[in-house]
């Protein structure tokens, strides 16, 4: 399996290296979309790489898609490869026939049972073929098909200039209503692992921008890299990336039937917080070059500050987790917590 | 598009069931060890001298336990040493006796000593009964070793060993110190020219002076060394070598979970008396530990498959003092909010104990700031 994940990701980053260029995303800023970027995509059914090999997908776990994903991120690609991934689990999951096109992924809004009335924060929305809702059902998920082209969506953004689409329906008819064995926690818990994927993929452009302009930029005679100073907040960004990514792909490896209760958390958390140091010092680094929009910086810098909130920020993880933590240390075995943290699967 | 340099990495190393089962053994070895009131937990345990707790370590074979068995070892796998390792810092047993034959001057002998050095000095180290300080720093010579200054000087059968070493701790109790002096003069290339003795502490020349830390223990100690001789059988490996030798016990020296469960039972007792008040700072230190612990094993992975990680093992131990330092601030604000921190209880005594050894946590085994030097190095910035 772990071949076949490389190889995706080298996949993806052909086809990113082909059509992602830094014009192609400035293009799409604005709530924009790449429709080229996304046809390669479906061609080579990437999006579809977390379904079975009879779907038509290469049959990889959501945490040996994570490569894939991240390589994307290193693009700033403006696709939501990580929604759609998500998305067509959730509908092979309820048993519900993958559609043609984008898939927009949201919770869904007050009813969904044959039609759907309510708002829905919708990434992606007015780009998308198709729109699956998802819904708590108890221990699973109601998920439904929506087709958004009669539906009125009030535009938004996130800080990076993603479509955030608010879409008000009352009585949407759906195309199709199922129940997937999944949980809402777990829903984003896989939401989260992505996210922190996405995050390093896009931590490491903005250091790899930041070393490169520290090494040729020259101030006071010297290159800004001759500075003690400016060596040692890159290596602490530097340092909290790879601990982030460290997170991250424990995490990976350690979900594979379900997202796991201490490293999805984990890998978020320390994610969010890397990203937040990440994004300060390259923009220091960088200077008011960095702060242009000319400059490449803030399509992985915005991107880190939608991202780091998206699917639950740290304050919310760091809660459900230490939670467990103080759950697990107060039985009255001195040992319980670590118990916890060191059980076979962690360890 | 460039990313990350591809040489610098964490890839995930899996923890084998045979080590698991150790794990288990070790955990309820410490726990009876505990009940029958052998030790209290502490913070930075591995700064505390037992060579009881060594010598029962030693006994059920947990010291040295990845040498040839020949030597008196285990070949046991680095994980599962590295597992036996997080064991003893999360109970905070006092393992601060062995800690540095075990684990860097043990593998430095098998390394590049002698079979007779490795013979002798082995299988005493793996039965807790021989321990070893580490003779690096001097007054001159802190973070910047290359001005190292105390010299060895060829004698008939042997070296004679003059000048002086400081912050070495428990010099006043072990029996050793892997001693790194000159042995030529200083030429162009300002690494060359360096040897490494294993100097018996008790030999005539050697003398011992404490130096008491700020909160009034004496673990550290100032060694004059004046005409010691060594014999030509306790060089260690090359005359010449010393350099290199020294920079193959760093990753070994800097990337273990001493760079991050210092403070673990504070930790432990923080969580004990949190109330759900307390959850958003546990969880954000739960996420750390969670993290370096990953870290961590994976630096021990790779010292596994023959690779010298000497980057990833700097990382570790910065990344991880930071969190040991940090980790003291959320239990204060945390506790501002909450129960309070009670006097006598074991969350006061953790946490006093944490803050009075929170400033050797950066300093010891390279500063955070030569620490960020070789990273930067290694990102080509320097």
């Amino acid at each position: 399996m772990s071949d076949l994940k490389e190889i995706l990701a080298d996949e993806a980053g052909r086809i990113l290296g082909n059509l992602c260029t830094p014009e192609a995303v400035n293009a799409a800023g604005g709530g924009g979309f790449s429709s080229a970027l996304w046809s390669a995509v479906e061609s080579s059914a990437l999006h579809h790489a977390c379904l079975g090999e009879a779907d038509g997908g290469a049959g990889l776990g959501l945490g040996d898609a994570l490569p894939m994903v991240r390589r994307f991120a290193n693009f700033a690609a403006p696709v939501p490869i990580a929604d759609a991934l998500l998305g067509s689990i959730l509908l092979q999951r309820a048993g519900l026939a993958l559609p043609q096109g984008l898939l927009a992924l949201a919770h869904a809004p007050l009813t969904l049972s044959s039609s759907a009335t309510g708002r829905s924060r919708v990434p992606y929305g007015r780009h998308a073929a198709r729109i699956v809702l998802w819904q708590k059902e108890g221990d699973s998920l109601r998920v439904a098909l929506l087709d958004p082209a009669d539906q009125t969506f009030t535009r938004g953004l996130n800080l990076a200039g993603e479509a955030i689409d608010m879409l008000e329906m009352t009585g949407a008819p759906l195309l199709a209503v199922g129940q997937a064995t999944m949980s809402a926690d777990d829903l984003l818990a896989w939401g989260a692992l992505l996210r922190a994927a996405q995050l390093v993929g896009v931590m490491e452009q903005a250091l790899a921008l930041a070393v490169e302009h520290a090494n040729t930029r020259v101030q006071f005679g010297r290159s800004l890299s001759a500075f003690q100073a400016v060596q040692h907040s890159l290596v602490v960004a530097f340092g909290e990336c790879a601990a982030a990514t460290a997170a991250m792909e424990t995490a990976a490896a350690l979900s594979v039937e379900r997202p796991h209760a201490l490293a999805v958390p984990a890998a978020k958390i320390r994610a969010g917080k890397a990203a937040t140091v990440v994004a300060r010092t390259a923009h220091q680094v960088l200077g008011a070059m960095g702060y242009t929009h000319e400059h490449a910086l803030h399509q992985y810098t915005r991107r880190i500050w939608s991202w780091r909130d998206e699917f639950g920020a740290e304050a919310e993880w760091s809660r459900k987790l230490g939670a467990q933590a103080r759950q697990h240390a107060q039985t009255g075995n001195p040992d319980g917590l670590w118990d916890w943290i060191t059980v076979k699967g962690i360890a | 598009m460039t990313s990350a340099p591809e040489a610098i990495r964490f890839p995930y190393v899996e923890v084998p069931e045979s080590a698991q089962a150790l794990r288990r053994e070790v955990r309820t070895f410490l726990a009876e060890e505990r009940a029958s009131g052998s030790f209290e937990p502490a913070c930075d345990c591995w700064a505390d001298f037992s060579e009881a707790m060594s010598k029962k370590l030693g006994a059920r074979g947990w010291l040295g336990m990845t040498w040839p068995k020949v030597h008196g070892g285990q070949e046991r796998s680095l994980i599962e040493r590295w597992v036996v390792t997080e064991e003893l810092l999360a109970a905070g047993a006092p393992v601060g006796a062995h800690w540095i034959a075990d684990r860097q001057s043990g593998p430095q002998i098998l390394r590049y000593g002698t079979d007779e050095q490795r013979r002798f000095f082995l299988p005493q180290i793996a039965r807790g009964e021989c321990y070893f300080a580490i003779g690096m720093s001097e007054p001159g010579a802190g973070s910047d070793l290359s001005s190292a200054r105390t010299v060895g000087e060829k004698v008939e059968g042997g070296w004679k060993i003059t000048g002086q070493k400081v912050w070495t701790t428990w010099a006043h109790r072990a029996h050793y110190a892997i001693t790194f002096c000159r042995t030529s003069p200083q030429e162009k290339d300002r690494h060359a020219g360096f040897s490494q003795f294993i100097v018996d502490l008790k030999a005539p020349g050697v003398t011992i002076r404490p130096i008491v830390n700020l909160s009034g223990e004496h673990h550290f100690n100032e060694i004059y060394l004046d005409g010691v001789f060594v014999p030509d059988s306790r060089v260690l490996g090359e005359i010449g070598g010393g350099w290199q030798q020294l920079m193959s016990e760093l990753a070994l020296e800097r990337s273990g979970p001493e760079r991050f469960l210092s403070p673990y039972p504070l930790l432990n007792a923080f969580a004990e008396s949190a109330t759900p008040d307390n959850d958003a700072a546990l969880g954000s230190m739960l996420a750390e530990v969670f993290t370096l612990r990953q870290m961590s094993r994976s630096v021990a992975g790779q010292l596994m498959t023959g690779r010298l990680p000497n980057v990833e093992a700097a990382l570790v131990k910065d990344v991880g003092n930071a969190y040991e330092q940090r980790m003291q601030d959320i239990v204060r604000e945390a506790q501002t909010s909450a129960a309070g921190l009670q006097a006598g209880d074991a969350l006061q005594r953790h946490f006093e104990c944490a803050v009075m050894r929170s400033p050797s946590f950066t300093l010891r085994g390279g500063t955070s700031e030569v620490l960020r030097g070789v990273v930067a190095r290694a990102l080509g910035l320097r």
